[in-house]
């Protein structure tokens, strides 16, 4: 039996990263051009500039007495104004273009029908000690002795006329003007004075301000009138309800004047009146697929009726990427929220989690679809893997995240994987051939087969085999990013600068922005270019294929290489094959789910996303990078890799395995073998790529677990040799089974195993991250 | 469970795990002499796991 016991912290709290903290600072400009956070076009025309979408919202979960407080709040007289106003919002609401506008006058009215009447909360708002005076008593006049008196001052509203509300009366009755109103000047702070007409200011000398609300203009601005004399002033063709938001405006100036002395001039509320904003065309073309909905007809709304027309409501943010992004979704934020996010993280607060982001920074693919779909080109992924770089710089990442892909590119660039060299009999290379490191592990014969047809159409091709660097990229790490791009450069070099020609759309990207002063070539253009299907080599029988269809699943990284994407096609179409598109590619392509390495620190996300891919078409699917192919076919897909169509025009019927991971870094062994032991050194055919022998049986489904949990045969077998070899073997009394543990990388890798004549048949295999301590005993 | 190398019958011990320069103790099977440990596969799927997931957020 097991208990667990309490967690103790041995270490003390992490400092924020110094270094962290002054480049996270001019990530900010990563995200500056995002609009998500915007007002929405309805709220431009609007005097107010009214949250159209949070009344929308309010009114669509039928709490109609929230949706009045925030018309209270936002328009003062919500009675008044929702009555007279004339709507401008309506105009621009992008629902128009679908099924028609958002209805916004009548579901204000709706909720001024069914969520007023109650009066507004008073609060308990010390005085300020001055006294000021509102000459005009009309809907500017009484707005701002509204709002002076509920900020505290004493405040006299001066009107001509027997009773207040101005040119209220010529558009709507009296009584309902009247009774809004009186309600909101209704304050111990404030008097009304009817009958007074106040000529000269001069008269009011004894009030700290006054206020002009009643027609008159000085003729020049507020701040070059008489010193404490401010004008509420309504400019030409304003709106019937302006005359609330200017006194706004004007009581704001008062204000700050009788704090402070000085007059800071401010934009009305809704400063963009009229303009529409300059992301408003493709807010436009965001919402184009929307479903049309059947649209409530009338002019009164019951309440039913104002939530169903509310909850049509766009609310008109941007959120493009978070539409086209698994990982966005998922953790539902949009780039300004995800950037806050990693800040925190590089910035921690004392007393906060200081990494509770981690995890989030990990779980980007970093494919760029984000950038594909936002009209301002920002790229979340290249803001993660910023953060990632910055953190693994001060050790902050669970090395685990990482470790094995990282020991899997230190075993692509070892010896005993790495080459470099001209085609065989040939002294230079006028074009090199470099397959990556994933190619030549998942599927060795296609890097055999694709470069010996290469050779057959330039015999002047070299061969590269390493990694590109983009493992480290991913997980982080700065140093070892640049020491796998020199080395690709040294061996580039060494060949004499031949052009090179890439397989992998993930080497292609890496290249074009990391090492731009090599030439690269996509493949699959070249091979389109000589015509695959006449020449030798390729697939004769083209007639053959002519039935067989593929859609094809553009990796993630070919998302902007139209000439690789163009290649493919074209070379799928000349060696008889139908080839469609998948329609989510349109908007950019997704990632598979490898992009970036989530895997070890987000593995149910991961899954979320090689599924949906599988899903994104019911075709069989044709791709171009090998590790698209393998996690498609891990989700049950029919897909093959083009080179595999191509080259071996292989049937699209039966199961499509994916190698394990113990035969992709046996292969990539083997491919090096093999070319160097033969073919490069005189010989003139490539050898089989034989797998590696050892003494291990398994019982089923054991291999399975093993790739989910990361771990090669190879290391299964260390395992169990060294718990025999420091006496550390357990038996299972109810099975027989032996049982040794061993550290794996980072991880603590538990085997259970019997014996066999010739070597171990391997019964479970798991593994934690947590290291084993000392033992109480 | 039985130490092959003491021939003993594993006992419940107090067993110290460390991860991300943190401890967690839990009670797990030992053997009483060499202090060769084991940890179930169960207890590794359940408490090990969240308490990993944990010190990954923390």
């Amino acid at each position: 039996m097991t208990s667990v016991g309490g967690i103790g912290n041995k270490g003390i709290a992490r400092p924020a990263p110094v270094s962290g903290r002054v480049v996270s600072l001019s990530m900010g400009e990563e995200v500056d051009a995002c609009f998500s956070d915007s007002p929405p076009p309805c709220r431009m025309p609007c005097p107010f500039s009214l949250d159209v979408a949070g009344l929308t919202e309010r009114v669509a979960k039928r709490n109609f007495a929230a949706a009045y407080r925030l018309l209270r709040e936002q328009l003062l007289f919500p009675d008044i104004v929702c009555a007279i106003c004339e709507r401008p919002c309506e105009g621009e609401c992008l629902r128009a273009g679908i099924d028609g506008p958002i209805r916004i006058g009548m579901i204000e009215a709706a909720a001024v029908e069914y969520g007023g009447g109650e009066p507004g909360k008073r609060y308990r708002v010390p005085r300020q000690g001055k006294k000021v005076a509102v000459v005009g008593g009309g809907l500017a006049g009484a707005s701002c002795a509204s709002l002076l008196a509920a900020a505290g001052y004493e405040t006299t509203l001066y009107e001509a006329e027997k009773q207040i509300g101005g040119r209220l009366k010529d558009i709507m009755p009296e009584e309902e003007y009247l009774r809004s109103l009186l309600a909101g000047l209704d304050s111990p702070l404030c008097e009304i004075v009817c009958g007074r007409h106040v000529a000269d200011t001069e008269k009011l000398h004894c009030y700290d301000a006054v206020i002009i609300a009643d027609g008159r203009t000085p003729g020049e601005s507020p701040s070059k009138a008489p010193k404490g004399v401010f004008f509420c002033r309504l400019r030409d063709g304003a709106m019937k309800a302006q005359p609330v938001a200017e006194a706004m405006d004007t009581v704001r100036l008062v204000q700050s004047w009788l704090k402070t002395g000085i007059v800071r001039g401010t934009n009305p509320p809704g400063a963009n009146n009229g303009d529409r904003p300059a992301y408003f065309g493709f807010l436009q073309k965001l919402y184009e697929g929307e479903p049309v909905a059947e649209r409530i007809s009338g002019a009164h709304f019951a309440p039913e009726d104002a939530a169903e027309e509310a909850a049509l409501c766009l609310t008109c943010r941007c959120d493009a990427c978070r539409r086209a992004c698994d990982y966005m979704r998922s953790y539902n934020m949009l780039p300004r929220r995800l950037l806050d996010n990693v800040r925190m993280n590089l910035n921690p607060m004392q007393g906060m989690k200081a990494h509770m982001a981690t995890r989030m920074i990990f779980s980007c693919n970093a494919c760029g679809r984000c950038a594909d779909v936002c009209p301002e080109d920002i790229d979340m992924g290249d803001v993660m893997l910023l953060a990632r770089s910055l953190m693994q710089r001060e050790g902050d990442v669970p090395p685990v995240f990482h470790d094995y892909w990282m020991r899997d590119m230190a075993h692509a660039n070892s010896d005993a994987c790495s080459f470099a060299g001209h085609a065989p009999g040939r002294d230079r290379s006028a074009r090199a051939f470099f397959p990556g490191c994933q190619l030549g592990a998942a599927a060795p014969g296609l890097v055999k087969k694709a470069y010996g047809r290469l050779l057959s159409l330039a015999p002047d091709t070299g061969l590269i085999l390493r990694c590109c660097g983009a493992i480290a990229m991913w997980a982080g790490y700065g140093q070892a990013f640049k020491d796998a791009l020199l080395a690709v450069k040294q061996a580039w070099l060494g060949l004499g600068r031949p052009e090179l020609i890439l397989s992998c759309p993930t080497c292609r990207k890496v290249f074009a922005k990391h090492l731009p002063e090599i030439s690269t070539v996509s493949l699959y253009t070249l091979l389109a270019g000589y015509g695959a299907a006449g020449k030798d080599g390729a697939r004769q029988d083209t007639a053959a294929n002519s039935d067989a269809v593929f859609a094809v699943f553009d990796p993630c990284a070919a998302h902007s290489d139209a000439e690789a994407k163009g290649g493919v096609r074209r070379l799928l179409a000349e060696s008889g094959y139908g080839v469609r598109e998948i329609p989510e590619h349109a908007a950019g392509n997704g990632c598979c789910g490898f992009g970036g390495l989530i895997y070890p620190a987000n593995p149910e996300l991961y899954s979320e996303i090689a599924s949906r891919r599988a899903a994104s078409s019911e075709l069989p699917m044709a791709t171009y990078c090998v590790n698209c192919r393998d996690i498609l076919r891990r989700g049950g897909k029919q897909c093959r890799h083009v080179l595999e169509l191509v080259l071996d025009g292989a049937a699209t019927d039966g199961p499509l395995a994916a190698p394990s991971l113990t035969q992709r870094h046996d292969s990539r062994e083997a491919l090096k073998k093999s070319l160097s032991a033969s073919f490069l050194n005189g010989g003139t055919e490539i050898p089989h790529i034989g797998e590696a022998a050892r003494p291990l049986t398994f019982a089923e489904g054991i291999q399975a677990k093993m790739d989910t949990l990361l771990l090669l045969e190879g290391e299964i077998a260390d395992v169990i040799e060294s718990s025999k070899r420091g006496n550390a073997v357990l038996r299972d009394g109810k099975t027989g089974f032996c049982c040794g543990h061993g550290i794996v990388g980072r991880v603590t890798c538990w085997v259970m195993w019997q014996e066999t004549e010739n070597g171990y048949h391997i019964e479970n295999v798991y593994s934690h991250r947590m290291a084993i301590g000392g033992v109480r005993m | 469970m039985t130490c092959l190398k003491c021939n003993l019958k594993l006992v419940p011990r107090q067993t110290e795990f460390i991860y991300l320069g943190k401890n967690f103790v839990a009670e797990i099977p030992a053997c009483p002499k060499c202090g060769c440990v084991y940890v179930p596969e169960d207890f590794v799927e359940g408490r090990i796991k969240e308490v990993e997931r944990m010190m990954e957020d923390k």
